[in-house]
């Protein structure tokens, strides 16, 4: 029987009506129009769907969202304010951390945790901390670069880069 | 890919849970994580009665210790938690590293001690951790209470001692001994995100000389059913001076005792090869520990 | 134009965005999860398919009753595969596969009915309803058994359930080997693996009755490929439909194929007269595979005491899976990769590919680069221990240098790779390491090249291999419409890079517009790493034909002649007098106002093959990238486990267009390697059943798997290419599996022959037994009492 969950997503309340079984990444994906949280498993082996809850990293595809109630819940479209980027997503622009994109959203959302957790980790943290993210494109080496960018505060005044050479 | 229909409850205190599981519990599983349950789920596409939500449940979800006492973990706590706390890594090194080794951080993030137990799984991390520090497990029900070892809770492959109505509610681990160390060894294929295809638990206490075995527990994992408390093994080691002979023959008396399965992973022959290894490595870890 | 003098130019220029690592320009939109992949498309009216999968790997149907499944409520149709029964195949090449299953099915999780309902979970729960009756065939999992079994056939018409057989001679390899010094002789085992793109296939199909037209939107590699296969498949004109790629969440060639859901998701959608949508879950996923093919490979390696190679004879059995896909294709590429990257004069090759009651394999990153890099650089490496050279040496005696000649007239048109074989050997110091590190520490050598294109094209005509068209205007800036498909590797930034470079504007003046047939003119699509190098050149081509439109206004208004006018920061200027310019867009304002609005046009096909070229379907490849690889191992004494500490890399992408997007590729193309050296197999027990349909049991590598990266582009500049650059898609992921194995051997001194080397493997090998993989492969023992991972 579906029924409605108050749900706190990138700081707005949204009201929707779900089923028991619903995951958070189905409401997102399906229901709010936010496709950015993306699936690649569907059962917690890859790491695509990562998303905030209460300032740490979820799997959305296997969190329900009538547990969710009165959580912090952030995905990927809440990063980016007024068209400025978090640091984060800037470094993975400009590192190449990212190829095809397919898991760029969880990398991204799963750094962002490991930095609220570890807001320093050196490089062996953050191959560890990141290890529940699968990417087949590009080797990780990219991904390590723009964290560790980010940590080391080349990323603190991010600003919206324009693409490509002026 | 869907989960199968149910109802979700969510109780507002361990009364209400107790009081649930009496009315549903044949139709009814808990949720702790979600990131074993939920799979699960998943992957049978059977339609369930009841999804009992204890995540929320504060009470179930504490972690204390103290020197009488030892570690208390709430069954519902999150692995992550119990990590970060100092204690643990001081003092119940081996369970430290069995969570290090579990899934990546999200799983850590939301999975739930309770639920690594309850799960069931063979190849489960913490349980031989558990097992190595004598852990004992309180199961409760709306009528009664009621402690047994955890290694007596686990019965086998997804097979617990939980009976109709009953939940499980914490996990006591006693406080070491003085002049104690503890290690957990697992081996795995790939580096991350893996689940562990052999582990090895242990704890020893020394004598006074830091030389002799005071006292050992050796706990083996994924090589059955269910973790097993290889006790003939141990017993080699008490009153002795470790030694490479010694060691060898306590890995090998751990090795006959584990009935791992024959898979695609690996032979049953070679996972009790791997097992020697871990026990002579995790053996000298928890005795440096001590011994320095 | 005179493409020999202006590439001498340019070679000596220098450029102001080709050589930058530009940003993706898709970028900002990947990282804020604005991206749109085929899962996330939403169109009005959408309906969802779900497709039930056999459960069992070969056998005759004997029922399939969909009755109650079409009357649960929100169910709007389901089709059965006797429905549309039209076999397809990559370009039609000996057609077996429906999309449904007819009759038979042959391998685990082959569709035998699709539902389409008002939502996913609807479709999912109707088909269980469906009611499945499957007389069940012994399965054949392994390619000797299914060669020798004559009775048990998979297809009818495949005698020894044979798919395809290959052959090629050149000189004569057995008097060679009976004059060489030095000959070495080894067989491999290369295992099945999968793309593991962690976006699973998705299709989008939407018909539209008014207009009897129909748009797919599918994550595909080869737009125009995809859409000849829907047509003849589903009985359409060809310009009725129109494919549009949304972003690829990966392809590295498991894309380059039509999912049967792509048919069946047309098919419904034309039915139903509504936008139909079919996702794969990961399992299906993996059952429609489309991976590297697993390969028993026999080789045979003549020296003479020099070191001078002399001979190489290959033959090779290749697991073909259930059907034909890519296979034809593979075969003639494991031969063509063979006579290269050494200058070996005699070679013969015989290939076959059987089918097998297996998920089919087809194209992936290396297309049968890993099989052959695996067999001939394990025998190099075997060759100099016999000979007593340094395998670096031994290596740099053979290698091809630019003009080099292969006996079947493939011709090396460019070639620094001597310079990647000294870059890694200098880096990381291998002759004081090899032979002399302690035991359980090894470094192993390899090397390796792909191909930049093939010289025929996948549609058997003769039309371009790439089209470019440009639109230069004031309300659009320079518009330009490409075939090609970014699935990740960056064409899309590449292709822009290149048209700002002819025209001198920045990157935010130029559109891209790809991947849709209606906009984008046919293209070969992203494979066999041709799309630097072939759409680039169309790319160029297109926009130097438009400039000479402006240039010409500009020219005149200038008063100067055209060739001798530049353009930088949109400013086309005299060569010769910095004073006489005129804005870019000026001069297009003026040519629009008597013209209308520039266009150009370009295209590129490869030099075609003369003589008496024996290289079949492949051709001759304009151009080659190669790689030379160095792997530092840790291989535990006790447990056999192999831990990969430095990989050293060196490429010769000719001139890297986008550097960081070179390395990025690099370093993904090495860890896709190194994830089937070590970790990655599709496994299938002895029933065709696959016992590691997900991410957890089909282990791709994590951030805790990858070593620490050396790597280096090295100086180069292929003239021949639009900007001197040509691949490095693929090139890097060959190698891999010898590299390792080479450096096993070197710490423990046992030589691994199969892959993935497990550390079960290499503690067996370490005691003198067999190994335990050739032997599940041959016999395929053991899985009584295997579960697949059910958490």
């Amino acid at each position: 029987m579906k029924q409605v969950v108050h749900l706190n997503i990138n700081g707005s309340p949204y009201d929707v009506m779900v089923a028991p079984n619903a995951t958070i990444a189905d409401v997102v994906r399906r229901q709010l129009g936010m496709t950015g949280t993306k699936l690649g498993c569907e059962q917690g082996d890859c790491g695509a769907c990562t998303i905030l809850i209460d300032g740490k990293s979820h799997l959305s595809c296997i969190t329900l969202a009538v547990a969710s109630e009165g959580k912090e819940i952030v995905t990927i479209e809440g990063l980016e304010q007024n068209g400025k980027l978090d640091p984060i997503q800037q470094a993975i622009l400009e590192k190449q951390g990212v190829q095809c994109g397919i898991c760029t959203p969880g990398v991204i959302m799963s750094a962002k945790g490991l930095l609220n957790e570890n807001p320093k980790p050196n490089h062996e943290e953050i191959v560890v901390g990141m290890s529940g993210n699968l990417c087949r494109c590009t080797g990780y080496e990219k991904i390590f670069d723009a964290i560790e960018a980010v940590v080391e505060g080349e990323y603190d005044d991010a600003a919206t880069p324009q693409v490509g050479a002026e | 890919m869907y989960l199968p229909s149910f109802q979700y409850l969510a109780p507002k205190d361990t009364g209400e849970l107790a009081a649930l599981l009496s009315d549903h519990g044949d139709n009814a599983r808990i949720l702790s994580g979600g990131t074993d349950l939920l799979v699960q789920l998943k992957n049978s596409g059977a339609d369930l009665g009841y999804v009992i939500d204890i995540s929320g449940l504060e009470k179930l979800s504490e972690i204390s210790y103290d020197d009488t006492n030892g570690l208390v973990i709430g069954a519902a706590a999150k692995l992550d938690d119990i990590m970060a706390l100092p204690v643990v890594k001081e003092k119940y090194f081996a369970l430290y590293q069995a969570i290090e080794t579990i899934g990546a951080r999200q799983i850590r993030t939301m999975g739930s001690l309770g639920g690594n137990i309850c799960n069931a799984s063979p190849a489960a991390d913490t349980p031989p951790a558990l097992v190595a520090f004598n852990a004992e497990v309180s199961i409760a029900s709306d009528a009664a209470e009621r402690q047994m070892p955890l290694v007596d809770f686990i019965q086998g492959n997804r097979k617990t001692d939980l009976g109709k109505g009953e939940y499980l509610k914490s996990i006591t681990l006693p406080v070491p001994a003085k002049n104690s160390g503890s290690a957990y060894h697992h081996f795995r294929v790939r580096g991350g995100m893996e689940i562990a295809m052999v582990a090895a638990a242990l704890s020893i206490q020394l004598e006074a000389d830091n030389g002799t075995v005071k006292d050992a527990v050796i706990a083996l994992g994924v090589v059955g059913p269910a973790p097993i408390k290889a006790e003939d093994a141990a017993k080699i080691l008490i009153g002795q001076k470790p030694n490479e002979e010694l060691l060898q023959s306590v890995s090998q008396a751990c090795a006959d005792i584990s009935q791992p399965i024959d898979d695609f992973r690996a032979s049953a022959e070679y996972r009790k090869e791997i097992l020697r290894v871990l026990i002579e490595e995790a053996f000298d870890e928890a005795y440096a520990q001590v011994a320095g | 134009m005179d493409q020999d003098s202006a590439y001498t130019r340019e070679q000596v220029r220098e450029f102001e965005i080709v050589g930058q690592s530009v940003p993706r320009v898709e970028g900002y939109d990947k990282v804020t999860g604005r991206a749109e992949y085929t899962d996330d498309i939403d169109l009005h009216g959408m309906t969802y398919a779900k497709v039930y999968c056999s459960p069992v790997a070969h056998g005759i149907i004997k029922k399939v009753d969909v009755s109650k499944a079409k009357e649960y409520p929100g169910v709007l149709d389901v089709i059965v595969g006797e429905e549309h029964p039209k076999k397809y195949s990559v370009n039609d090449l000996l057609p077996t596969e429906t999309p449904l299953a007819v009759d038979k099915v042959r391998y685990f999780g082959e569709g035998l009915a699709a539902v389409v309902a008002i939502s996913e979970q609807i479709a999912a729960e109707a088909l269980a309803l469906i009611d499945v009756e499957i007389e069940e065939l012994p399965a054949l999992v392994n390619a000797h058994d299914s060669e020798a079994s004559a009775d048990n056939l998979i297809h009818d018409f495949a005698k020894n359930n044979t798919n395809h057989t290959a052959e090629q001679h050149f000189g004569d390899v057995d008097d060679a080997l009976a004059k060489s010094d030095v000959v070495v002789e080894e067989t491999f085992y290369t295992s099945m693996v999968n793309g593991g793109f962690i976006e699973t296939q998705s299709v989008v199909a939407d018909y539209d009755p008014g207009k009897r037209k129909l748009t797919v939107y599918n994550c595909n590699q080869l737009a125009h490929t995809l859409q000849h296969t829907i047509a003849r498949t589903i009985d359409m004109p060809l310009d009725d439909i129109r494919v549009i790629i949304p972003n690829v969440g990966g392809g590295f060639g498991g894309k380059t194929e039509a999912t049967p859901s792509v048919l069946i998701a047309s098919i419904m959608s034309r039915k139903i007269g509504r936008p139909v949508k079919l996702t794969y879950d990961r399992d299906e996923s993996i059952y429609q595979n489309k991976g590297r093919h697993a390969c028993h490979l026999s080789l045979k390696l003549g020296f003479n005491k020099d070191g001078t190679i002399q001979a190489l004879d290959l033959s090779i059995l290749l697991d073909g899976g259930a059907h034909s896909g890519w296979g034809f294709v593979v075969l003639w590429f494991i031969a063509a990769l063979t006579h290269l990257p050494y200058k070996v004069r005699n070679i013969r090759y015989e290939g076959r590919r059987v089918y097998t009651n297996k998920p089919t394999p087809g194209a992936q990153r290396s297309f049968g680069g890993v099989q052959a890099r695996t067999a001939v650089e394990s025998c190099f490496d075997m060759a100099a221990v016999e000979l007593g050279i340094n395998p670096y040496e031994l290596r740099m005696i053979n290698a091809v240098e630019t003009g080099y000649k292969c006996p079947s007239v493939v011709e090396v048109r460019h070639s620094e790779f001597k310079k990647c074989l000294e870059s890694v050997a200098t880096r990381s110091d291998f002759a004081n390491k090899w032979g002399k590190l302690p035991r359980g520490k090894g470094i192993g050598f390899a090397a390796g090249h792909y191909s930049s294109g093939g010289a025929f094209l996948l549609y058997n005509s003769s039309r371009a291999h790439s089209t470019a068209n440009i639109r230069v205007d004031t309300e659009a800036g320079a518009t330009v419409f490409c075939g090609v498909t970014d699935i990740g590797q960056g064409s899309t930034t590449v292709m822009t890079q290149i048209a700002c470079e002819v025209f001198g504007i920045p990157m935010r003046k130029v559109n891209f517009i790809c991947q849709d047939t209606m906009l984008a003119p046919m293209d070969n699509g992203t494979m066999d790493s041709r799309a630097t190098y072939g759409a680039g050149h169309a790319v160029k081509n297109a926009a130097l034909d438009a400039r000479s439109k402006i240039f010409d206004v500009a020219a005149a208004h200038l008063g100067v002649r055209a060739e001798q006018l530049q353009c930088k920061d949109e400013l086309i200027s005299s060569i010769y007098d910095d004073n006489r310019f005129i804005n870019f867009w000026e001069a297009v304002r003026m040519y629009q106002e008597v013209q209308g609005t520039v266009f150009g046009t370009g295209d590129y096909t490869p030099p075609q093959p003369r003589g008496d070229y024996d290289g079949k379907i492949i051709g001759p490849s304009p151009a080659f990238g190669f790689t030379a690889q160095i792997a530092e191992v840790d291989v535990n004494l006790r447990t056999g486990q192999v831990k990969v500490l430095k990989y050293y890399e060196a490429t010769d992408c000719g001139k890297a267009v986008n550097p960081a997007s070179v390395e990025g590729q690099v370093e993904g193309g090495v860890v896709m390697g190194l994830g089937q050296a070590l970790i990655e197999e599709i496994v299938v027990d002895r029933n065709g059943r696959v016992l590691n349909p997900n991410l957890h049991d089909y282990k791709i590598p994590t951030t805790m798997d990858v070593p620490e990266f050396d790597s280096e582009i090295v100086d180069a500049y292929d003239p021949t290419s639009a900007y001197g650059g040509k691949e490095v898609g693929e090139a890097p992921t060959g190698p891999v599996c010898a590299a390792i194995m080479n450096a096993v051997y070197d710490a423990v001194g046992v030589r691994l022959t199969e892959v993935p080397i497990t550390p079960e493997k290499v503690f067996r090998a370490m005691r003198g037994q067999h190994s335990r993989g050739l032997e599940l492969e041959t016999t395929t023992i053991g899985f009584h009492n295997a579960k697949i991972r059910s958490v």
